[in-house]
């Protein structure tokens, strides 16, 4: 059973992390991260978002982007926090319909054949919607495609497809999203941000890299003793095997 | 103040009032937000509408 303690210290930690990354990056005045989880005994589920909605990217002082992050999380029998869902949306900022200009999802368990951790671009590509036009009948996702497209006045949205990001252990965090379009799009800055980027990266890193190592102890033993390492089984227990469902998945 | 812990009747009053202001069912929101129909503030709104459901959800007695 999850304590509530356990829940807030770590609901509370990760949206501080959060913040401290945002706030190093675009100012002080970003509107920080909040987890908001139901109050009954038990509770195991929490979100973290902005209340605001999104962090305002600007240019000379002016909007241009807007991103929209959220993270659906779960504590686990083991008191492991788990990330079973997570949307970073970046829109164009203007009053219009906000068409997303790209999204970074991860889905701990997607119900299709996409990636858990997948991009949708939103663009057009003349000789992407043909390909998408002319997608093949064997596989659940091709004839998805070519159902949408044969309704009457549907045309093909490259945002259909799902582009795998490093898996779920390497997905593409925040801080990352940020930097780029940071560097790429000339975006209001702190002078340090770079510090609060690498600092928020290592930890979200480290972390990944410790539930990789769990997916396949094997090669992790093995790249040890390469570096020169001795490591050796010293439990009375069997040594833990790969996860196959974690280390072979898209 | 980095959680804040909700009733879930309150959950759900706010989850009805967000949806009241956008003149919208849930249903409706989810089309139109598929379809990218949706302003900035609106899809703020759509994000929180999000977020209560699946708090809301998770909170439900099981069967």
């Amino acid at each position: 059973m999850t304590g509530p303690g356990e829940l807030r210290a770590k609901a509370e930690w990760f949206a501080d992390k959060l913040t401290r990354v945002t706030q190093g990056v675009v100012g002080p005045d970003c509107v920080a991260f909040e987890a908001r989880a139901i109050e009954r005994p038990n509770q195991t589920t929490f979100v973290v978002s902005q209340p605001s909605g999104f962090i305002q990217l600007m240019v000379n002082n002016k909007p241009l982007l807007a991103v929209q992050a959220s993270y659906f999380c779960r504590i686990s029998g083991l008191g492991h926090m788990k990330v079973e869902k997570s949307t970073i949306v970046v829109f164009p900022f203007d009053g219009a319909r906000a068409k997303p200009l790209v999204r970074y999802d991860f889905i701990d368990a997607p119900n299709a054949k996409i990636p858990a951790a997948h991009v949708q671009f939103h663009a057009t590509h003349p000789e992407l919607d043909r390909a998408m036009e002319n997608a093949g009948r064997a596989t659940r996702g091709g004839r998805k495609l070519q159902k949408k497209f044969s309704k009457a006045g549907a045309a093909p949205d490259a945002s259909n497809l799902h582009f795998p990001v490093g898996g779920r252990r390497f997905r593409p965090e925040l801080e990352d999203v940020l930097e780029m379009l940071v560097h790429e799009f000339g975006i209001d800055h702190e002078d340090n941000f770079e510090a609060a980027i690498v600092r928020s990266r290592r930890e979200w890193r480290a972390i990944q890299l410790r539930a990789a190592i769990q997916d396949a102890p094997d090669v992790a033993v093995s790249e040890l003793k390469n570096l020169g390492y001795l490591v050796k089984w010293c439990h009375w227990r069997p040594p833990p095997q790969r996860r196959p469902h974690r280390f072979d998945e898209l | 103040m980095a959680i804040e812990l909700i009733e879930l009747d309150e959950a759900l009053r706010r989850r009805s009032e967000l949806l009241s202001s956008l003149r919208m069912t849930e249903g409706d929101l989810r089309d139109r937000a598929d379809r990218y129909d949706l302003t900035l503030d609106e899809r703020a709104k759509a994000a929180e509408v999000e977020i209560l459901s699946y708090l809301i959800e998770e909170a439900a007695p099981s069967e």
